[in-house]
Parts: structure tokens; sequence; C-alpha cells
């Protein structure tokens, strides 16, 4: 061993050479991975810090069109400090004569709200005062869009229904947003809950969803409030979340978008595999010659394979590192230029697990895809020397065959078992073959032309996601919000 | 001079068949021979009649068709690929008309590399005093591309050597050098042959060079067509001629 780690070094100082692509492949495939999966774990550890604030309290009850009785209310009061507010699509009408009438996303809110974290204001107020009535005129605050798509200014006022209030900030950060900033056909227009009796928008009938949140008295716990509201309530046909549920469709969203780019990260590691292959196999040519002069002095196979091994292993290992490394910052990077789009606050950091993950998986694809040349490059007959090109191209052994296979069933159960793609690999390792074949089908039938590189490894890795996980349908799910709201 | 003389090469009735686009061709077609220890045997033959076969089947990096190659008193039939590398590390020393020199190391690398696959730990002194003896000790960190061919062929001789093999085989060692410089590696391995008691088996199309040996074998098409002893005495060296 300590023999071929001198021979590999040896051979090394003919330098990269063509293992640039080689490198390449595995590090952009690294990268994808241990980057989605870490930039997951962000969000996943940031959901879970602030379950409460995302959730609005420790128990959500959420009604469709309907009010929940007095009663109901008061079961809940007993329970706790109770907040309510209306979620509603509504017009909303600038009473300027150039404002633009926009649809926006209405939130009246009692002036308990929020009970969990801080709703921050652009000009640092509270929201309490922002909200008060003033001169006969309730307060609002809007999200800086509304102000784009209204032509408006802080100090104009607008008509909700019967309502006129007066917008008067600019709301930085809504704890509970969740998923609304996806979910929502309209900015956010946020004003006190008396106005919206006021506007004469709550009438029997009207398309309104009433939310309450729970704030527990010390020692209450949200799952038995919620197994009391269940059996007091039977019928009561509410939504009910603890803390537990919090941010359910930030999750989802985030499985999807997480299966997707782990998947693309996958595929394209496989792909990068199948050049990794080739590359490989090119080198190993180059050393045809080497190799059996090795074996003419007296190399055995053992040998050859454990230097090329080990020279191929050097690469993969400075591939992955590479791979490591930029899929461990991109999250800080990214973090910046989207933290405003992220629905939670992302606990960016070094998470060991996710970078453990992805390298793991640069290692066993390129473990798979330089096997079976070093397999070949081990058994290249010393006569080489002689015969020269007419040598003949020995198969694989049944037992390299069987080494092979084992480390590509690793690679699959990998797959499978990766907490972050357990889901996704479960469904979709059953066809990962047909459509492996399929991308290079595809990639036949379409001639030449089309099996340049880059358009070849930029497709197979799509072709071979599911069409319903690609990232298209991700948003129409995304934006089609009743549907999010009725899944749990 | 003892009159037992043990063979370090035997070959009995061997054959070697090859199969190529044109059908089998019959390289060597019942080949019986016996190479004494300390012998300095040359083989001459016309182009293709299957001289590089013969000592690539008795360098066990070709198997025999059918017929028995013993080398160094073993019987290289049922020894598998490794068992042979084996064999050629520990008695073997090899030359080639391309000299066949690792790009990537060094002559001193290049030289130690049958040694390190030993094992031996004093690899690199022999591999120096073996690069001496070639007269290029001030060469020993240069890579095969900085040097001449003659250099080169003398790494590679030197290599053959430095494990103090019984057998030397080597091919056309001098094809690919000028006149002088050729002379000078005959000279060289002739010498070294010598100083080391080692069987030396030659191929070569230089008749005179053939006459410098013990002993001549004449291949052609497959076959020993002529086995004349020069008046040399066995094991004595006709460098000095
Ligand atoms: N892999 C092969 N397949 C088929 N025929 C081969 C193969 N290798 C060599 N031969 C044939 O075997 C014969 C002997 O080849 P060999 O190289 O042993 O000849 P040689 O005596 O060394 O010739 P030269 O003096 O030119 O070096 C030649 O006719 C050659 O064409
Ligand atoms: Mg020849």
């Amino acid at each position: 061993m300590i023999l071929a780690l001198r021979l590999a070094r040896r051979e090394m100082r003919s330098g990269l050479g063509g293992f640039r692509l080689f490198i390449a492949c595995l590090a952009l495939g690294v990268a994808a991975i241990a980057a989605i999966l870490s930039f997951s774990r962000a969000i996943e550890e940031g959901l879970r810090a602030d379950a409460r604030e995302i959730l609005g309290g420790d128990v959500a009850i959420s009604l469709l069109y309907r009010e929940a009785t007095a009663e109901q209310m008061a079961f809940l009061r007993e329970r706790g400090q109770l907040v309510r507010w209306i979620d509603s699509r509504a017009m909303a009408r600038p009473v300027k004569a150039d404002g633009r009438p926009t649809l926006v996303q209405l939130k009246a809110v009692e002036s308990a709200y929020p009970l969990y974290g801080v709703l921050e204001l652009r000009g640092g107020g509270s929201l309490a005062d922002a909200l008060a009535r003033r001169d006969g005129v309730w307060g609002a605050v809007v999200e800086e869009a509304a102000l784009r798509r209204m032509n408006l200014a802080l100090g104009d006022r607008l008509r909700v229904g019967e309502a006129t209030v007066e917008v008067r900030d600019v709301i930085a950060r809504e704890p509970d947003r969740g998923l609304n900033a996806f979910a929502s056909l309209g900015p956010r227009l946020m004003i006190p809950f008396e106005a919206v009796i006021d506007s004469g928008l709550v009438q029997p009938g009207s398309l309104l969803n009433w939310e309450y949140r729970l704030r527990l008295a010390p020692g209450g716990s949200d799952v038995a409030t919620i197994t009391a509201l269940k059996s007091r309530y039977p019928d009561a046909g509410w939504r009910l979340r603890g803390v537990a549920d919090a941010g359910g469709g930030i999750r989802s969203w985030l499985d999807r978008l997480t299966q997707f780019i782990g998947l693309i990260g996958l595929s394209s590691l496989l792909v990068g595999g199948v050049g990794v292959g080739n590359a490989i196999s090119s080198f190993l040519a180059g050393r045809l010659h080497t190799i059996a002069t090795l074996k003419c002095l007296g190399a055995p196979e053992r040998l050859v394979f454990a230097t090329y091994f080990l020279q191929l292993a050097a690469l993969a290992l400075l591939g992955v590192a590479i791979g490591v490394a930029a899929g461990a910052a991109l999250p800080f990077v990214a973090q910046a230029m989207i933290a405003d789009l992220l629905p939670v606050r992302a606990r960016i950091a070094l998470y060991a697990a996710p970078l453990a993950t992805a390298a793991a998986f640069g290692l066993l694809v390129s473990l798979l895809f330089t096997l079976v040349p070093l397999m070949r490059a081990r058994r290249v007959p010393a006569a080489t020397l002689m015969r020269g090109a007419v040598v003949e191209q020995r198969g694989l052994a049944w037992r390299d065959a069987l080494v092979i296979g084992a480390v590509a069933m690793a690679l699959a159960a990998f797959t499978v078992f990766t907490a972050d793609s357990r889901r996704i690999a479960a469904r979709s390792a059953p066809s990962l073959p047909f459509r492996c074949w399929r991308g290079w089908s595809w990639q036949w039938r379409h001639g030449p032309a089309s099996r340049s590189w880059p358009a070849f490894a930029w497709r197979w890795p799509i072709s071979i996601v599911p069409a319903r996980r690609r990232p298209s349908s991700c948003c129409r799910w995304a934006s089609a919000s009743p549907c999010w709201w009725r899944r749990h | 001079m003892t009159a037992i003389v043990t063979a370090i090469v035997r070959l009995t009735d061997v054959h070697l068949d090859m199969a190529s686009d044109a059908g089998t061709v019959n390289i060597l077609r019942g080949i019986t021979l016996d190479i004494a220890a300390g012998e300095i045997a040359a083989v001459v033959g016309p182009s293709g009649a299957g001289k590089s076969s013969l000592m690539m089947v008795a360098g066990g990096l070709e198997r025999a068709t059918s017929g028995r190659v013993e080398v160094a008193g073993r019987d290289l039939g049922p020894l598998d690929d490794d068992a042979r590398a084996r064999l050629r590390r520990d008695h073997l020393g090899i030359v080639f008309q391309g000299f066949h020199l690792i790009p990537t190391m060094t002559a001193h690398e290049n030289v130690a590399l049958p040694l390190e696959f030993a094992g031996r730990g004093d690899a690199f002194e022999l591999a120096e005093v073996a690069l001496q003896r070639v007269g290029l000790g001030h060469r020993i960190g240069h890579y095969p591309a900085q040097l001449s061919g003659g250099e080169q062929q003398r790494v590679a001789v030197a290599r053959a050597f430095v494990g103090r093999p019984k057998l030397l085989l080597a091919d056309e060692p001098t094809g690919n050098l000028d006149g002088t410089t050729g002379k000078q590696v005959m000279d060289l391995l002739f010498e070294l042959a010598r100083a080391d008691a080692a069987t030396l088996i030659l191929i070569t199309h230089d008749l005179a060079l053939a006459g410098r040996c013990d002993r001549i074998l004449h291949i052609a098409d497959g076959l020993v067509v002529g086995d004349e002893r020069t008046n040399a005495p066995p094991g004595v060296t006709l460098a000095a001629q």
C-alpha cells in the first residue's frame, strides 16, 4: 500500500491533465447537493426555533367563512390569551384620484396581535400606534409592494369596503407571514379588527377566513388543548394546529424544493460520473504502456490497481472537497439575496450532516464510475508492450462485476435512506433505470448535435426528474393557496 | 567446468497460436530448446520468424498455446499472471528495443522499481550503484524525456540488471540506436552479464554481434532451424574479441 502510494505520487507528476472535467463534474454535483441540503436544514432549524412565531401562537384555530361561536371563544379564553384576526382577499381603493385599486391580502388584527414575535415596521414605531384611530380614521400598514401597485404614499387613505383607513407605515417583517408570500395573490394590507367591523365586510356568508391564536397559560400543552377542543367540539369544522405543525406548508414546499434540487444534483453527479468514466478510461488508455511495463517488471495486479485507485481517489477527494466547500458557502452567499423571499428566518450555519451526505454521494458516485476502468486497467496484460494496439480488451471478471453491483446498490440504498430524499427516492427509484434509459435514448435519437456534452449534461438530469416534481409544479402548487391550507 | 549444466530456460514443443482477422496464425510451431545457466545465446532469423514471440513466451509475458515452458526450474503453465510477474521480478531482467521506461519517473526511480516491487529497503542505493555501473551516475534525477536514446537504453539495462537476475532477455536492444551507441550498450550488456554470471538471450539481426555469443539459435517460421555453438567456451563472454 505504501508502495502504491509512492507510485501514485510519481504518476501524479503528469499533472491534472484530462481530469479537470472529472473534478468539475464532481465538485458541481456535490456542491449542488451540499448547498440544498444545508439550506434546507437551515430552514428546518429556523422553523423549529421560530415555530411559535410562525404559527402565531401555541395553538392555531382556523375557520373558513365562519366565525367561532361566543361559547367556543369563551372555551378558548379559559385556556390562555386569545387573539383573532380575519384574513381575506379584498379590493383596496385609494381615495386619491391617481391611485390604482388593487387586490390585497387583507389581515384585520386585534390589538393583542402578535402573540409571539414582533411585527416590525419600517418607521420603527409600534403596530398598535400605527393602527390606532386618529381623527376618526383607522390606521393601516402595508407591504412595500402595495404602495407601488396602488401608487400610494404614506399618509394616503384608502377604502376597504365601507371603511376608510390611512396608510401609516410599511411592514418590514410579519412574524407569521409563513407561505403567504408565495400563496397570496396580493400584497399584505393590515388594518385593525375594529376597522373591518366598520367596513361592512363582515356579513353572514362573506368569504372570510377567521383565524384564532391561543397563547397558553404557563404549563399548558398545545397537544392537550387540541385534544380537548376536538372532543368538546367534534363538529366544529375548524382546522387545529399545534407547535409541531408550524410551517407545515413551508415544510412541504421545502421538501419539494430540496428533492428537486437534490435530484438534479445527484443526476448531474451520475451524468458527470459517466463523463468521469470516460475521462478515466482515456486516461488509463494513455497509461496502458506504463501498466504493462510495471507488470513486466514484476508488479502484481493488486499493486497496479492500488496505484491508480489512489490517484483517482486523490482527485475524487479534491473534487468532493471543492464541492463541499462551495456547497457550504453557497447558503451564506444566497442568504443575503433571498432572505426577504424566505418565509422563515433561515438559521444558516455549517451543518455537518448535509455536508457529509453530499460528500458521501460524491465519493460513492466516483467509486462507481472509476471501478470499471480500474478493473480493466488492472488486467492489462504485460504483453501489451509487444503487441501494442492489438491487445484485446478482456471482459470483467464476475467477481469484479459483483463488486460494482454492490457499490451501485450501496449508492441506491444511500439515496433512498438519506433523510431528505427518502420520500422522493423511494417513489422514483423503481422507475429510475427507465428514466436513465429514456435520457440516454433521447440523446441518441437527437443525433450528434444534441449529443454535445453541455446539452446532454443539462437535459439528462432534468429528463430523469419526474415531470410533476419539476419547479413549475412546485410553483403551481404553492400559488394555489387554498390547497396548502387544506392539506392538513 | 562441471559436466552438469542446469537449464535455466527449457522449452518443450512450444506452440503459440494467435487469432487474427485472417484466421489463426501459428507463430511458434513446436519449439524445443534448452538454455544453460550462464550461457549467452543469440537468437537470429528473418523478420516475422517469431523471435520476439519466443522471448515473450520465455519471459512469461505470453502464454504458450501448448507445450511446456520452464524458467529457473519453474513450470510456467500453472502459474497465474501475478505468479509470473513475481517470477520475473525475482529472476528476470528484460531489455526491449523500445526502452519502455516510465515517463513520469526519474532514471533513479525507474531503475529502483523491480527492487521496490520485491520490497527491498535498499532499492534506491542499489539503483544508484546500477546507474553508476552503466555510466549514468550523474543523471539519476533525470526523466526519460531528458535523456538521449542511448542513455535511456542504458537506464533500461541498469533496470534489468539491478536485481541481479539469473536470466536476461534482450530483444534487439540496439535496434533504435546508432552504431557507436549501439556498440557501447552491447559491450555493457555483455560485460554485466559476465560479471553477474547471468544467462543472456539476445535477439539480434546483427550477425557480427551474434558471433560474440556462445551459441546462435536460428529461428525461421516459428521453428528452430539451426543451433550452432561458436568456438567460445560456454559461460565465457566474448566481449573481448
Ligand atoms: N497479436 C498477433 N496476432 C496475430 N499475429 C501476430 C500477433 N503478433 C505477432 N504476430 C505475428 O507473429 C509473427 C512473429 O512475430 P514476432 O514479433 O515474434 O517476429 P520477430 O521474429 O520478432 O520479427 P522481427 O525481427 O521483425 O522483430 C509475425 O508474423 C507477426 O505478424
Ligand atoms: Mg521482434
